[in-house]
Protein backbone atom coordinates (compact mmCIF):
# COMPACT_ATOMS: atom_id res chain seq x y z
CA UNK A 1 0.00 0.00 0.00
CA UNK A 2 2.68 2.55 1.05
CA UNK A 3 4.93 1.14 -1.51
CA UNK A 4 1.85 1.96 -4.43
CA UNK A 5 1.97 5.52 -2.56
CA UNK A 6 5.13 6.27 -3.07
CA UNK A 7 5.49 4.99 -6.79
CA UNK A 8 2.48 6.77 -8.03
CA UNK A 9 3.90 10.15 -5.98
CA UNK A 10 7.06 9.29 -7.58
CA UNK A 11 6.19 9.04 -11.03
CA UNK A 12 4.14 12.20 -10.41
CA UNK A 13 6.82 14.00 -9.84
CA UNK A 14 8.99 12.94 -12.50
CA UNK A 15 5.58 13.75 -14.90
CA UNK A 16 5.62 17.47 -13.26
CA UNK A 17 9.42 17.79 -13.30
CA UNK A 18 9.23 16.55 -17.32
CA UNK A 19 6.41 18.95 -18.08
CA UNK A 20 8.36 21.53 -16.53
CA UNK A 21 11.70 21.05 -18.76
CA UNK A 22 9.55 21.01 -21.73
CA UNK A 23 8.08 23.66 -21.11
CA UNK A 24 10.84 25.29 -20.08
CA UNK A 25 12.50 24.59 -23.66
CA UNK A 26 9.94 26.23 -25.85
CA UNK A 27 9.63 28.83 -24.07
CA UNK A 28 10.80 32.32 -25.73
CA UNK A 29 11.00 34.04 -22.09
CA UNK A 30 10.19 33.42 -18.48
CA UNK A 31 6.66 34.67 -18.89
CA UNK A 32 6.00 32.35 -21.48
CA UNK A 33 7.38 29.92 -19.39
CA UNK A 34 5.41 30.56 -16.04
CA UNK A 35 1.97 30.64 -18.25
CA UNK A 36 2.68 27.59 -19.86
CA UNK A 37 3.77 25.32 -16.84
CA UNK A 38 0.96 26.42 -14.79
CA UNK A 39 -1.70 25.95 -17.69
CA UNK A 40 -0.60 22.08 -18.02
CA UNK A 41 -0.24 21.63 -14.28
CA UNK A 42 -3.83 22.76 -13.69
CA UNK A 43 -4.72 20.22 -16.30
CA UNK A 44 -2.72 17.48 -14.64
CA UNK A 45 -4.21 18.76 -11.55
CA UNK A 46 -7.76 18.65 -13.07
CA UNK A 47 -7.36 15.26 -14.36
CA UNK A 48 -6.07 14.02 -11.46
CA UNK A 49 -9.22 15.16 -9.49
CA UNK A 50 -11.20 13.32 -12.28
CA UNK A 51 -9.67 10.27 -11.39
CA UNK A 52 -9.27 10.44 -7.63
CA UNK A 53 -13.33 11.00 -7.88
CA UNK A 54 -13.33 7.39 -9.41
CA UNK A 55 -10.82 6.34 -6.90
CA UNK A 56 -8.72 6.21 -9.96
CA UNK A 57 -10.44 3.70 -11.93
CA UNK A 58 -11.88 4.33 -15.83
CA UNK A 59 -13.10 7.43 -17.04
CA UNK A 60 -14.87 8.24 -20.05
CA UNK A 61 -13.15 10.32 -22.82
CA UNK A 62 -16.05 12.92 -22.80
CA UNK A 63 -15.56 13.77 -19.12
CA UNK A 64 -11.96 14.29 -19.87
CA UNK A 65 -12.21 16.24 -23.32
CA UNK A 66 -15.11 18.69 -20.93
CA UNK A 67 -12.59 18.92 -18.31
CA UNK A 68 -9.41 19.95 -20.42
CA UNK A 69 -11.79 22.04 -22.42
CA UNK A 70 -13.65 24.00 -19.70
CA UNK A 71 -11.10 26.79 -19.56
CA UNK A 72 -11.75 27.54 -23.11
CA UNK A 73 -15.54 26.89 -23.48
CA UNK A 74 -16.39 30.43 -24.08
CA UNK A 75 -14.77 33.08 -26.15
CA UNK A 76 -13.40 36.34 -24.68
CA UNK A 77 -16.10 37.67 -22.46
CA UNK A 78 -18.57 36.39 -24.98
CA UNK A 79 -20.76 32.82 -23.70
CA UNK A 80 -21.16 30.89 -26.68
CA UNK A 81 -20.53 27.32 -27.57
CA UNK A 82 -16.86 26.86 -28.68
CA UNK A 83 -16.96 22.83 -28.81
CA UNK A 84 -19.07 20.58 -30.42
CA UNK A 85 -18.26 16.98 -28.78
CA UNK A 86 -19.98 14.24 -30.55
CA UNK A 87 -20.43 10.23 -31.29
CA UNK A 88 -18.93 7.09 -29.71
CA UNK A 89 -17.97 7.37 -26.23
CA UNK A 90 -15.15 5.09 -24.32
CA UNK A 91 -13.70 4.41 -20.86
CA UNK A 92 -10.11 5.21 -20.49
CA UNK A 93 -7.52 3.92 -18.16
CA UNK A 94 -6.21 5.90 -15.89
CA UNK A 95 -2.77 6.40 -17.88
CA UNK A 96 -4.59 6.90 -20.69
CA UNK A 97 -6.82 9.29 -19.51
CA UNK A 98 -3.89 11.27 -18.05
CA UNK A 99 -2.21 11.57 -21.63
CA UNK A 100 -5.15 12.08 -23.71
CA UNK A 101 -5.85 14.48 -21.64
CA UNK A 102 -2.67 16.32 -22.17
CA UNK A 103 -2.71 15.79 -25.65
CA UNK A 104 -6.38 17.84 -25.61
CA UNK A 105 -4.58 20.82 -23.96
CA UNK A 106 -2.17 21.10 -26.02
CA UNK A 107 -4.30 21.17 -29.12
CA UNK A 108 -6.60 23.85 -26.89
CA UNK A 109 -4.18 25.65 -26.27
CA UNK A 110 -2.66 26.19 -29.86
CA UNK A 111 -6.23 26.86 -31.02
CA UNK A 112 -6.42 29.81 -28.45
CA UNK A 113 -3.03 30.92 -29.21
CA UNK A 114 -2.81 30.58 -33.00
CA UNK A 115 -6.33 28.67 -34.00
CA UNK A 116 -10.01 28.65 -34.19
CA UNK A 117 -9.87 29.73 -30.35
CA UNK A 118 -7.88 32.66 -31.12
CA UNK A 119 -11.09 34.62 -32.57
CA UNK A 120 -14.65 35.30 -31.06
CA UNK A 121 -16.43 33.30 -34.25
CA UNK A 122 -13.77 30.25 -34.17
CA UNK A 123 -14.86 26.57 -32.71
CA UNK A 124 -14.00 23.09 -32.94
CA UNK A 125 -16.08 20.06 -33.44
CA UNK A 126 -14.44 16.62 -32.11
CA UNK A 127 -15.83 13.53 -33.20
CA UNK A 128 -15.30 9.73 -32.37
CA UNK A 129 -16.29 7.08 -33.79
CA UNK A 130 -15.59 2.95 -33.71
CA UNK A 131 -13.99 2.00 -37.27
CA UNK A 132 -14.80 -1.89 -37.31
CA UNK A 133 -13.87 -2.14 -41.01
CA UNK A 134 -9.61 -2.78 -39.87
CA UNK A 135 -8.03 -5.69 -38.81
CA UNK A 136 -8.73 -4.63 -35.11
CA UNK A 137 -11.67 -2.61 -33.98
CA UNK A 138 -10.14 0.79 -33.99
CA UNK A 139 -11.47 3.96 -32.07
CA UNK A 140 -11.25 6.78 -34.20
CA UNK A 141 -11.04 10.59 -32.50
CA UNK A 142 -10.96 13.94 -34.77
CA UNK A 143 -10.27 17.65 -33.44
CA UNK A 144 -11.25 20.04 -36.13
CA UNK A 145 -11.32 23.78 -36.00
CA UNK A 146 -13.18 25.92 -37.97
CA UNK A 147 -13.23 29.79 -38.80
CA UNK A 148 -10.08 30.49 -37.02
CA UNK A 149 -7.58 33.17 -38.98
CA UNK A 150 -5.28 32.10 -41.35
CA UNK A 151 -3.17 28.60 -40.33
CA UNK A 152 0.42 29.73 -39.42
CA UNK A 153 3.36 27.14 -40.24
CA UNK A 154 3.15 24.87 -37.48
CA UNK A 155 6.93 23.91 -35.25
CA UNK A 156 7.38 20.18 -36.07
CA UNK A 157 9.34 20.65 -33.09
CA UNK A 158 7.47 22.08 -30.16
CA UNK A 159 6.23 19.98 -27.28
CA UNK A 160 2.99 19.35 -28.17
CA UNK A 161 2.86 18.03 -31.87
CA UNK A 162 6.10 15.77 -30.25
CA UNK A 163 3.41 14.56 -27.70
CA UNK A 164 0.97 14.16 -30.09
CA UNK A 165 2.08 12.84 -33.10
CA UNK A 166 4.88 10.75 -31.47
CA UNK A 167 4.82 9.92 -27.56
CA UNK A 168 0.54 9.59 -26.97
CA UNK A 169 0.00 6.90 -30.10
CA UNK A 170 3.11 4.98 -28.84
CA UNK A 171 2.05 4.75 -25.44
CA UNK A 172 -1.75 3.48 -26.96
CA UNK A 173 -0.24 1.76 -29.89
CA UNK A 174 -1.99 3.90 -31.98
CA UNK A 175 -1.08 6.81 -34.77
CA UNK A 176 -2.27 10.39 -34.81
CA UNK A 177 -1.90 13.36 -37.57
CA UNK A 178 -1.88 16.74 -37.64
CA UNK A 179 -3.48 18.32 -40.50
CA UNK A 180 -2.94 22.31 -41.14
CA UNK A 181 -5.98 23.04 -43.37
CA UNK A 182 -6.91 26.09 -45.43
CA UNK A 183 -10.01 25.46 -43.39
CA UNK A 184 -8.13 25.03 -40.02
CA UNK A 185 -5.89 22.45 -37.74
CA UNK A 186 -7.22 19.21 -37.49
CA UNK A 187 -6.07 16.06 -35.27
CA UNK A 188 -7.09 12.36 -36.51
CA UNK A 189 -6.24 10.11 -33.50
CA UNK A 190 -6.69 6.15 -34.63
CA UNK A 191 -6.44 4.09 -31.36
CA UNK A 192 -6.93 0.48 -31.70
CA UNK A 193 -8.86 -0.73 -29.00
CA UNK A 194 -7.25 -4.03 -28.83
CA UNK A 195 -5.07 -2.68 -26.72
CA UNK A 196 -7.51 -2.53 -23.73
CA UNK A 197 -6.37 0.71 -23.04
CA UNK A 198 -9.64 2.17 -23.94
CA UNK A 199 -13.38 0.48 -24.33
CA UNK A 200 -16.19 1.56 -25.98
CA UNK A 201 -18.70 2.96 -23.00
CA UNK B 1 21.02 23.74 -16.80
CA UNK B 2 24.50 23.20 -16.79
CA UNK B 3 26.07 23.28 -19.77
CA UNK B 4 29.10 20.78 -19.09
CA UNK B 5 27.18 17.87 -19.37
CA UNK B 6 25.95 17.37 -23.41
CA UNK B 7 27.71 15.21 -25.54
CA UNK B 8 29.40 13.26 -22.48
CA UNK B 9 28.17 10.08 -23.36
CA UNK B 10 28.43 10.37 -27.38
CA UNK B 11 27.04 7.65 -29.57
CA UNK B 12 26.10 4.98 -26.80
CA UNK B 13 22.83 3.51 -27.90
CA UNK B 14 19.60 3.46 -25.23
CA UNK B 15 16.94 1.11 -25.28
CA UNK B 16 13.97 2.89 -23.39
CA UNK B 17 11.58 0.75 -21.56
CA UNK B 18 8.87 3.18 -19.85
CA UNK B 19 5.11 3.13 -20.33
CA UNK B 20 4.25 6.61 -19.25
CA UNK B 21 4.78 8.99 -22.10
CA UNK B 22 6.16 12.24 -20.45
CA UNK B 23 8.69 9.85 -18.39
CA UNK B 24 9.62 8.62 -21.76
CA UNK B 25 9.89 11.86 -23.57
CA UNK B 26 11.78 13.01 -20.20
CA UNK B 27 14.40 10.26 -20.43
CA UNK B 28 14.73 10.67 -24.49
CA UNK B 29 15.44 14.46 -23.77
CA UNK B 30 17.85 14.38 -21.54
CA UNK B 31 19.60 11.28 -23.20
CA UNK B 32 20.06 13.19 -26.58
CA UNK B 33 21.71 15.87 -24.14
CA UNK B 34 24.32 13.65 -23.23
CA UNK B 35 25.08 12.47 -26.63
CA UNK B 36 22.96 8.75 -26.73
CA UNK B 37 21.27 7.75 -29.46
CA UNK B 38 18.01 5.78 -28.56
CA UNK B 39 18.10 3.11 -30.13
CA UNK B 40 14.49 2.41 -28.91
CA UNK B 41 11.44 2.58 -26.44
CA UNK B 42 9.09 0.54 -25.79
CA UNK B 43 5.74 0.63 -23.33
CA UNK B 44 4.85 -2.73 -22.74
CA UNK B 45 6.59 -6.13 -22.08
CA UNK B 46 5.55 -7.57 -25.14
CA UNK B 47 7.44 -4.63 -27.01
CA UNK B 48 10.34 -4.63 -25.20
CA UNK B 49 10.48 -8.44 -25.53
CA UNK B 50 10.44 -8.06 -29.62
CA UNK B 51 13.19 -5.36 -29.49
CA UNK B 52 14.96 -7.70 -27.41
CA UNK B 53 14.95 -11.32 -28.68
CA UNK B 54 14.43 -10.09 -32.43
CA UNK B 55 17.37 -8.34 -32.27
CA UNK B 56 15.42 -5.50 -33.90
CA UNK B 57 17.48 -3.02 -31.98
CA UNK B 58 20.73 -3.13 -31.18
CA UNK B 59 21.65 -1.34 -27.48
CA UNK B 60 24.83 -0.84 -25.26
CA UNK B 61 22.55 -0.36 -22.67
CA UNK B 62 18.72 -0.41 -21.55
CA UNK B 63 17.00 1.34 -19.13
CA UNK B 64 14.00 -0.43 -17.71
CA UNK B 65 11.22 1.18 -15.66
CA UNK B 66 10.10 -1.81 -13.09
CA UNK B 67 6.12 -1.68 -13.42
CA UNK B 68 5.25 -1.43 -17.23
CA UNK B 69 1.14 -0.92 -17.18
CA UNK B 70 0.54 -3.26 -14.15
CA UNK B 71 3.15 -6.09 -15.78
CA UNK B 72 6.44 -6.60 -13.75
CA UNK B 73 9.57 -5.91 -16.51
CA UNK B 74 11.36 -8.40 -14.72
CA UNK B 75 11.18 -10.66 -18.35
CA UNK B 76 12.78 -8.01 -20.14
CA UNK B 77 15.45 -8.21 -17.48
CA UNK B 78 15.84 -11.94 -17.99
CA UNK B 79 16.20 -11.17 -22.24
CA UNK B 80 18.24 -8.77 -21.68
CA UNK B 81 20.81 -10.95 -19.65
CA UNK B 82 20.51 -13.12 -22.47
CA UNK B 83 21.37 -10.94 -24.66
CA UNK B 84 24.29 -9.66 -22.64
CA UNK B 85 22.99 -6.36 -22.74
CA UNK B 86 23.63 -4.60 -19.28
CA UNK B 87 20.79 -2.44 -17.83
CA UNK B 88 19.60 -0.46 -14.59
CA UNK B 89 15.94 0.13 -13.36
CA UNK B 90 14.38 3.29 -13.35
CA UNK B 91 11.68 3.11 -10.48
CA UNK B 92 9.53 4.96 -7.70
CA UNK B 93 9.35 1.89 -6.42
CA UNK B 94 12.79 2.29 -5.11
CA UNK B 95 15.34 -1.01 -4.14
CA UNK B 96 12.47 -3.77 -2.54
CA UNK B 97 10.69 -4.05 -6.09
CA UNK B 98 13.45 -5.34 -7.59
CA UNK B 99 13.37 -9.00 -7.83
CA UNK B 100 16.06 -10.97 -6.04
CA UNK B 101 17.57 -12.23 -9.01
CA UNK B 102 18.37 -8.56 -10.45
CA UNK B 103 19.32 -7.30 -6.99
CA UNK B 104 22.70 -6.41 -8.00
CA UNK B 105 21.63 -4.23 -11.20
CA UNK B 106 21.68 -0.22 -10.84
CA UNK B 107 18.52 1.39 -9.42
CA UNK B 108 18.05 5.35 -10.49
CA UNK B 109 15.59 6.84 -8.57
CA UNK B 110 12.59 8.79 -9.71
CA UNK B 111 12.48 11.76 -9.81
CA UNK B 112 16.29 11.99 -11.46
CA UNK B 113 18.52 14.60 -12.45
CA UNK B 114 20.68 14.49 -15.65
CA UNK B 115 23.86 14.14 -13.70
CA UNK B 116 22.14 10.61 -11.96
CA UNK B 117 21.52 9.66 -15.44
CA UNK B 118 24.56 10.50 -16.71
CA UNK B 119 26.70 8.98 -13.42
CA UNK B 120 24.82 5.33 -14.27
CA UNK B 121 25.05 5.61 -17.82
CA UNK B 122 28.80 5.95 -17.57
CA UNK B 123 29.53 3.63 -14.93
CA UNK B 124 27.35 0.76 -16.75
CA UNK B 125 29.23 1.23 -20.05
CA UNK B 126 32.38 1.89 -19.01
CA UNK B 127 32.32 -0.90 -16.59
Amino acid sequence: MIDELNHRVNNTLTTVQSVAIHSFRSAGSAQEFYDAFMARLHNLSDIHSLLRGTTWEDVLLSAIIKQTLAPYATASGVRQQRFELTGADFWLAPTSAAVLGMVFHELATNAAKYGALSVASGTVAISSTVDRDSDTPVAVINWAERGGPPLRLPDRTGFGTRLIEYGMPRELHGEAVLSFLPSGLECCMRLPLSSGKLVPA
Amino acid sequence: MSSSLPGQLSGVRILIVEDETMIAMLLEGMLLELGCVVAGVAVSVATALEMVGGLAVHADCALLDVNLGGEAAFPVAAALCERQVPFAFVTGYGRSAIAQQYSGAPVLQKPFKREDLLALIGSIVRG
